[in-house]
């Protein structure tokens, strides 16, 4: 538990120096609030709402890649990953104190957004399908969080920075984030249940408000979860043999 | 019988088509402050990343304190120095040490860490802006956080001023006297002389030598004959030349002979001395090539 805190204590030490780091993680999303959902859809109270939600998940995205792309790229170059796995900790503290931070960072990173459209838009909800739609988006930490450390631990480290920062972006768009959940048809809707972003942003609109999973989401977020946490083993151990060339 | 903390048995370790450790065979006794010598690419750290579960062996087995080095409750009892370049650079020095403390059952206090390593008017400032003499202090300080049995520390000393090393050496004696086990490697042999008790020479993966330091001086006799010279001259039962402007020093089995050839050769040179071997005339007899040159601090 003492090894646990510290790890957790390191982590946020270690983010908390760069504050700028907070601003250039919250950018996009409240970009997308205030030039996508505050003037498009801040009328319509159901559609305000859940689209606050998709900003959400679209920090979910960015802190993912921040977080495990960036973060295990960096590990990877510096000695002091080197060092850390020679004291007598393992891998259970790193693990949770990383999991740990990822909740604190979406918790913190949604309260902006959902203030936002508290004073921009007619979105509504209740405070316990708040609090409901927080858990989803932590839940969705699990799916991005394994994209991004299999990518972290097999692409070169210098190559991992130019995908971490457009993946969040490409995933967003492809999984509609950017559009209305309600609406149908175009290209975006026959391809999104077929990502991994849908199923999870679908998970959040229904946690939030009046949505309806849709089941081939459902699945496909299922089939990539596993695929992805695959992926990220997969990349983890190969990793080890390549790291001490 | 003393207790052996950690042991190589039959070690070989390949990367590709290269064999960095060549069948080795290590133990490291309770007490003991042992030196390991070699040029660059011998394979100590190889060997040292090996004892401190940072790297598989292909082949053989390696043991500390009686588990697999990969294995937590391995690790606990040993203690080991961070590269200075890899450091959290945003944390305070003093948040490092917390951080390393959190790990061991029984740390040391950090106050009187800091005192020990003459770290205390750092323990405030972010490491990225420590000097490189108060971050290689850190990193040491770091392998002693958790009390350990049996430190590793590679190249304990490189770039610090000669009164911070000599204070460092201090610090390892005491705690030598109290009881602990270290392995050091360095590129002073000066550093191995002064601190070791038994040094192994490693070269191309594989032992060399293994003595205690008395004994490697000693070896086979070796003298070391120096002359003031222009050339160095061609003479048979040389093992190895050092060269100082006209400054020639040769290392012989036998400087009797040596001396005869050289006068019989009639090579001008003056200032003839002769004098027992010390430690880096047994590397260079060794291994056959000069220590790779250190930067003068």
């Amino acid at each position: 538990m003492n090894t646990i805190a510290a790890y957790t204590k390191f982590e946020i030490l270690g983010a908390i120096r760069i504050p700028m780091v907070f601003v250039a993680l919250l950018f996009l999303p409240t970009v997308g609030m205030l030039l996508f959902v505050v003037p498009a859809l801040g009328d319509d109270p159901v559609a305000a709402t859940l689209s606050t939600g998709s900003m959400c998940l679209f920090t979910v995205l960015i802190i993912c890649s921040a977080q495990y792309g960036l973060g295990i790229a960096d590990a990877r170059m510096k000695p002091w990953g080197g060092y850390v796995r020679t004291l007598p900790g393992g891998p259970v503290p790193k693990m949770v104190s990383m999991i740990a931070m990822s909740s604190v960072f979406v918790v913190a990173g949604s309260i902006p957004l959902i203030a936002i459209a508290v004073i921009g838009t007619e979105a509504t909800a209740s405070f316990l399908d708040v609090l409901l739609g927080l858990g989803a988006l932590v839940l969705a930490v699990i799916p991005f969080s394994l994209l991004m450390l299999a990518i972290g631990y097999a692409v070169n480290p210098y190559l991992v920075s130019v995908i971490t920062s457009i993946a969040p972006i490409i995933l967003a768009y492809l999984g509609g984030l950017f559009t209305d959940p309600n609406s149908t048809g175009g290209f975006t809707s026959n391809v999104s249940p077929f990502i991994p972003t849908r199923g999870s942003a679908e998970l959040v609109w229904a946690a939030i408000g009046d949505y309806t999973p849709n089941a081939l989401s459902m699945v496909m977020l299922g089939v990539w979860t596993v695929v992805l946490a695959f992926l990220a083993y997969r990349a983890y151990r190969s990793d080890e043999g390549k790291r001490f060339r | 019988m003393t207790e052996v903390l950690a042991r190589a048995s039959g070690v070989t370790r390949r990367y590709g088509d290269v064999v960095a450790v060549d069948n080795l065979s290590v133990e490291i006794p309770a007490g003991q402050l042992l030196g390991l010598l070699g040029p660059n690419g011998a394979g100590k750290s190889t060997l040292i990343n090996m004892f401190v579960g940072l790297r598989k062996p292909t082949s053989g087995t390696v043991e500390l304190f009686g588990h697999d080095p990969r294995d937590v409750r391995a690790r606990r009892r040993m203690g080991m120095t961070p590269q200075e370049t890899g450091m959290p650079e945003t944390l305070l020095a003093g948040e490092v040490i917390e951080f390393v403390a959190a790990h061991y059952p029984n740390p040391i206090s950090r106050k009187e860490l800091l005192a020990q390593f003459h770290l205390e008017e750092v323990e405030r400032r972010q490491t990225g802006g420590l000097s490189g003499g108060e971050k290689r202090r850190l990193a040491i300080a770091l392998a002693f956080v958790g009390r350990p049995d049996l430190v590793f520390l590679d190249e304990p000393t490189t770039g610090l001023d000669v009164e911070v090393r000599r204070a460092l050496w201090d610090g390892v004696k005491a705690y030598n006297a109290a009881g602990g086990t270290a392995v050091i490697t360095s590129h002073y042999l000066e550093e191995i002389e002064e601190l070791a008790q038994r040094v192994i020479i490693i070269d191309n993966g594989r032992a060399v030598a293994d003595d205690s330091v008395e004994a490697l001086r000693r070896v086979s006799g070796l003298r070391k004959v120096t002359i003031r010279a222009i050339e160095v001259p061609s003479l048979p039962g040389v093992v190895g030349v050092e060269q100082t402007g006209d400054l020639v020093s040769l290392i012989t089995a036998d400087s009797d002979q040596l001396v005869r050839d050289l006068v019989a050769s009639g090579a001008p040179f003056a200032d003839l001395e002769v004098s027992s071997g010390s430690l880096e005339d047994a590397f260079l007899a060794y291994t056959a090539k000069a220590p790779t040159a250190a930067p003068t601090a």
